[in-house]
């Protein structure tokens, strides 16, 4: 397992010691996970949902909403009526 | 005082919630002292003068449910500050009926815990032994209840067992209802496919008044399917009586295995044979999947909340540190920063099974198993109408044979819970026993939107 790799992309820094403790830990999960190999899924469906969910749509209407001063509200970064962030570019 | 004596006395006249409240939160101040059962609490509540069905109680809120203007943080460092904008539908609903939002009781972080020891502020204690867990991961709302005889009614919250693990380890009533019964609009997500918003309360009826209140549909949960009932006939005496005879108790034997504490079972088929007075007919079924429940209930909620926790990136809400660095370095400091070990672990193990390679192997083979398991209750319900067995494998452990667990056998001890919550169904914990003082909870187990009848058969017997 590479832990590197996967706490890249779950966007959170492990320092040495961190990241042996979790890849043995994570090791020692994903070694009983392995057991779901066992069971015998051949023509089993996924089920995504445990109960029969119906796409519901609506009329694409423009509906009162929060004010943008609420929206706003918990945020330690905004400019004007923006959200600021890092440097994407 | 129990609520049904309360509502009475608010309805004469004989209380006023506007000089009783007040009063309330200052017990509950007091006990959290000792108890540490609440991560905020409600110290000028609004108290409203509707008369609904829950006129004048005081309610309290496991803390990943949003209330407006009320501090929420799902029992995390990185929500430490944050003021929720709206209330979620339960809450609406809940004020609209007359409930008075006391407290946000607290949890394991984001709710990833069987003992609520992953907490971030608060680490609640059992009132049965203060040395021992309340369970998790509502655990605060379970303690809230079992802490004092103050007539309250809690809303919990389960993904894999958080409502039924501190009922039963607390000594309270803990309904899970069916998925999409209750409205998840507002809810911090853990698992989008497996949350379930529920009530614990201090008898059946407490839970069938609460039930009946936030169940119902809302056009802003689009999983949400519930009809809106009154639930509280259904543990009406009369209607006990004529409900349970002739009915068909299922005791699947995976659940009374290995694992399982002698005298806990002993306690529960104890409690099972009870209902035989009743006219209820006893049958072992099996459920032959149940092996592969904790296996298929940890990848499929792991993967999910390692995607529902990406939001928390210090933009919108939540932590935020100084802008420095980019996108990638920025996230990545206030996650490090913001994140307890147990979420960085959840979060880890939830982003390797949906990587490239892994994800048929681990998530795809998860949600087949979860349709095995589904099946499997569903040709048992086809031979009972309710399933009984033990709610936790034992009873409370002790903080500090807690501390020697690893995190595998930790995620072992949802081994009673994980498979109802994966198949979506409803159970409620009911306290029927104890073991040196502390609660053991026999676990009543219903098919989809049979609420009614799990809470006839836990309002059944007096115990």
């Amino acid at each position: 397992m590479d832990i590197e790799k996967v706490a890249k992309i779950a966007r959170i820094n492990l320092d040495e010691n961190e990241k042996k403790e979790f890849e043995k830990e994570l090791k020692e999960v994903l070694k009983i996970f392995s057991e779901l190999e066992e069971v015998n899924t051949t023509n089993v469906e996924p089920a995504f949902n445990v109960i029969r969910i119906i796409n519901i749509s609506r009329k694409d209407e423009v509906k009162p909403s929060l004010r943008i001063k609420d929206v706003l509200k918990n945020s330690k970064h905004t400019e004007k009526n923006y959200f600021k962030g890092p440097r994407i570019i | 005082m129990r609520i049904k004596e309360y509502l009475r006395k608010v309805e004469k006249g004989e209380i006023l919630p506007s000089k009783e409240i007040p009063r309330i939160v200052e017990k509950l101040d007091k006990l959290n002292e000792k108890y540490s059962c609440f991560i905020t609490l409600n110290k000028n509540p609004r108290i409203t003068s509707k008369k609904g069905r829950l006129r004048g109680i005081p309610v309290v809120i496991k803390d990943c449910i949003c209330t407006k203007g009320l501090r929420t943080t799902s029992g995390s460092k990185i929500l430490e500050n944050y003021f929720p904008v709206f209330n979620a539908t339960i809450v609406k609903r809940i004020e609209e009926e007359g409930g008075i939002i006391v407290g946000k009781t607290s949890m394991d972080e984001f709710g990833f815990g069987t003992f609520c020891t992953n907490c971030a502020f608060n680490l609640p204690k059992n009132p049965h032994d203060i040395t021992r867990s309340a369970g998790g991961s509502s655990g605060g709302a379970a303690v809230a209840l079992a802490m004092s005889d103050l007539p309250l009614l809690s809303i919990a919250e389960s993904t894999g067992g958080s409502i039924s693990c501190p009922a039963s380890f607390c000594g309270v009533y803990g309904l899970t209802p069916t998925y999409g019964l209750v409205s998840r609009y507002g809810l911090i997500d853990y698992s989008n496919s497996l949350d379930k918003i529920g009530v614990m309360g201090k008898s059946a009826w407490d839970c069938a008044l609460g039930l009946s209140v936030i169940a119902g549909k809302d056009s802003n949960d689009q999983t949400s399917i519930g009809e809106e009932k009154d639930y509280t006939r259904f543990v009406n005496k009369k209607y006990i009586e004529k409900n349970i005879s002739g009915k068909i108790i299922g005791v699947p034997k995976e659940y009374f295995g290995k694992g399982v504490d002698k005298q806990v079972k002993k306690i529960v088929m104890n409690a099972i044979k009870k209902y035989e007075s009743l006219g209820a007919k006893i049958k072992e079924i099996s459920l032959p999947y149940t092996k592969y429940a904790l296996s298929a209930y940890y990848v499929i909620a792991l993967a999910e909340s390692s995607t529902n926790l990406s939001k928390f990136c210090g933009l919108r809400y939540g932590l935020a540190t100084e802008i420095k660095g980019n996108a990638d370095e920025y996230f990545s400091s206030v996650r490090t920063k913001g994140f307890g070990k147990e979420a960085k672990r959840r979060i880890l193990l939830g982003t390797y099974i949906r990587m490239k390679g892994y994800r048929n192997k681990y998530y795809l083979k998860a949600l087949k198993v979860r349709k095995l398991i589904i099946e499997d209750f569903k040709k048992a319900f086809e031979k009972c109408n309710v399933l009984m067995a033990p709610t936790m494998p034992f009873i409370a452990p002790k903080f500090n044979e807690i501390k020697s667990l690893t995190p595998a056998q930790q995620y072992a001890s949802d081994i009673l819970t994980v498979a109802p919550n994966l198949a979506g169904l409803p159970m409620i914990n009911v306290p029927v026993g104890k073991i040196n003082g502390m609660p053991v909870g026999l676990h009543i187990i219903g098919n989809h939107f049979e609420e009614g009848e799990i809470l006839s058969f836990a309002g059944a017997i007096k115990w």
